[in-house]
């Protein structure tokens, strides 16, 4: 009864016949690779468990040079189930950037970023940088000593950017060196910067979705069948992959929480055999490939220089995949996706093993 | 006097390990048996309830597919019929005073 008596009320003000009608006729393309159709779902659904746990970790994170680590062994041995949100919100993190590196190298392999969705490709790539940050200023909100290494590691290697480097490295540290500063720094990026940004940018995202429909790869357009209605069944296939993501997110933050080092001294030296989180390592790896002094030049300020074409050749992949834009198949751009994908694996492995 | 050395010693290397111990990363994981085996017994109790779930998704998900390969869509007898589809059996649309009307019967026209 209160239940009719609801929706009238809502339909009297709303046109909710326009929305169920939009929701009956969506339809989303039926072919053998659909599969990757679902890896955005399933970001979208972590970066909703990283919202929740986060905020709930807000709550009694305290960010000060002083008792921030404090604060998070309080969370972790006096909070009921606190380790448990920070372990979730830890391995939330690593299974949602590693998503999104999924999606967005099945969207390179497939040509998804082909005329018109150029957009959605940038904006795409615009999230996994967001993504990225957020891991790196998650990681020093712990004001632990290897996070403390981390982000001077980091920083710095942005600080040899040619021109802009030193601003962009006093910027983030708030000052010459890392500091109480620069925590302030990272954690009002954290919670409010970047949440904002995310939510800009997934929502500029789903819109672009909507507006030009799913892609169907080149080689399926000929052999794709009859498109499924989204509601339910996309929906219900989504709902089954995002219940197996929280089972083994739960799993992993249950057996696997993550340690607390020691508290970061600014003083004291860095530790021995420090390596940046996994998303880090094959940029880390990269980096020590060159040599200190290359033709009398910083070797590490001609290696960034390198990493950063190469990370605007892949933004900006759409617009040079020609043959894309014209709807033809491009071999070489495939080949070039492949080897920046292998390229990422073999890195990051070696980086791990190292 | 070799016992107090032995417990001088004891007493040394507990104090170092300690201080090593204290040194290294907090251990996270709850270290007493009981708590442990409550978190691997909620573990175990929450992916049957995610294993229940899906069955249950599943389960819904065939009987839609079912109902729509049958040419109706997923919220009942009257959201219309697919365009193009054969309608097999025209019950479900029609009342059976039109049936009577055309000297037809339900059954016959299934036939």
């Amino acid at each position: 009864m209160i239940r009719q008596e609801l929706r009238n009320w809502f339909e009297e003000r709303y046109n909710v016949e326009d929305f169920r009608r939009f929701a009956r006729s969506k339809r989303v393309p039926s072919h053998s690779y659909e599969i990757w159709y679902f890896t955005g779902g399933a970001t979208l659904f972590l970066f909703i468990i990283q919202f929740i746990t986060g905020a709930v970790l807000a709550l009694y994170y305290i960010p000060h040079a002083e008792f921030a680590h404090k604060s998070i062994i309080e969370i972790v041995t006096k909070l009921h189930m606190g380790w448990f949100f920070r372990s979730l919100h830890h391995w939330g993190a690593q299974f949602a950037i590693a998503l999104v590196l999924v999606h967005m190298f099945g969207t390179l392999m497939l040509k998804s970023y082909r005329k018109p969705r150029e957009l959605l490709w940038l904006s795409g790539c615009i999230l996994l940088g967001i993504s990225i940050f957020f891991g790196l200023s998650g990681y020093f909100l712990l004001w632990d000593e290897r996070a403390f290494a981390a982000v001077r590691v980091a920083t710095g290697g942005a600080g040899n950017f040619p021109i802009v480097g030193g601003f962009i490295r006093n910027f983030l540290r708030g000052g010459i060196d890392v500091t109480g500063e620069t925590l302030t720094r990272f954690y009002a990026f954290h919670v409010s910067i970047l949440p904002l940004a995310v939510i800009l940018v997934v929502v500029a995202h789903l819109f672009l979705v909507q507006y030009h429909g799913m892609s169907v790869p080149m080689s399926q357009e000929s052999k794709r069948g009859q498109d499924t209605f989204f509601f339910p069944n996309i929906l219900y296939k989504d709902l089954i992959i995002w219940l197996v993501l929280l089972g083994l997110v739960v799993t992993c933050a249950a057996l696997a929480p993550p340690e607390i080092g020691r508290q970061a001294d600014p003083l004291a030296p860095a530790p021995e055999n420090i390596k940046p989180e996994w998303y880090f390592l094959s940029l880390f790896q990269t980096l020590k490939l060159f040599p200190g002094v290359i033709l009398g030049l910083n070797g590490e300020t001609i290696a960034i220089i390198i990493v950063t074409v190469a990370v605007l050749f892949l933004f900006l992949f759409p617009f040079f995949d020609r043959k894309s834009l014209r709807q033809e198949r491009s071999p070489v751009f495939t080949w070039i996706g492949f080897i920046y994908i292998i390229y990422f694996i073999v890195m990051t492995v070696i980086g791990y093993f190292s | 006097m070799i016992a107090k050395l032995i417990l001088g010693c004891f007493g040394m290397v507990s104090g170092i390990a300690s201080d090593i111990a204290g040194g290294q990363a907090l251990e996270v994981f709850p270290s007493s048996p009981y708590d442990r085996y409550i978190v691997y017994e909620t573990l175990v109790l929450f992916w049957i309830g995610i294993i229940g779930l899906i069955a249950i998704i599943r389960m819904k998900l065939k009987e839609i597919e079912r109902g729509q390969n049958m040419g109706l869509s997923s919220n009942g007898w009257d959201r219309g019929i697919k365009v193009g589809m054969p309608k097999p059996y025209d019950i479900g649309k029609r009342d059976m005073t039109s049936f009577i009307e055309e000297g037809l019967s339900p059954v016959k026209k299934q036939r």
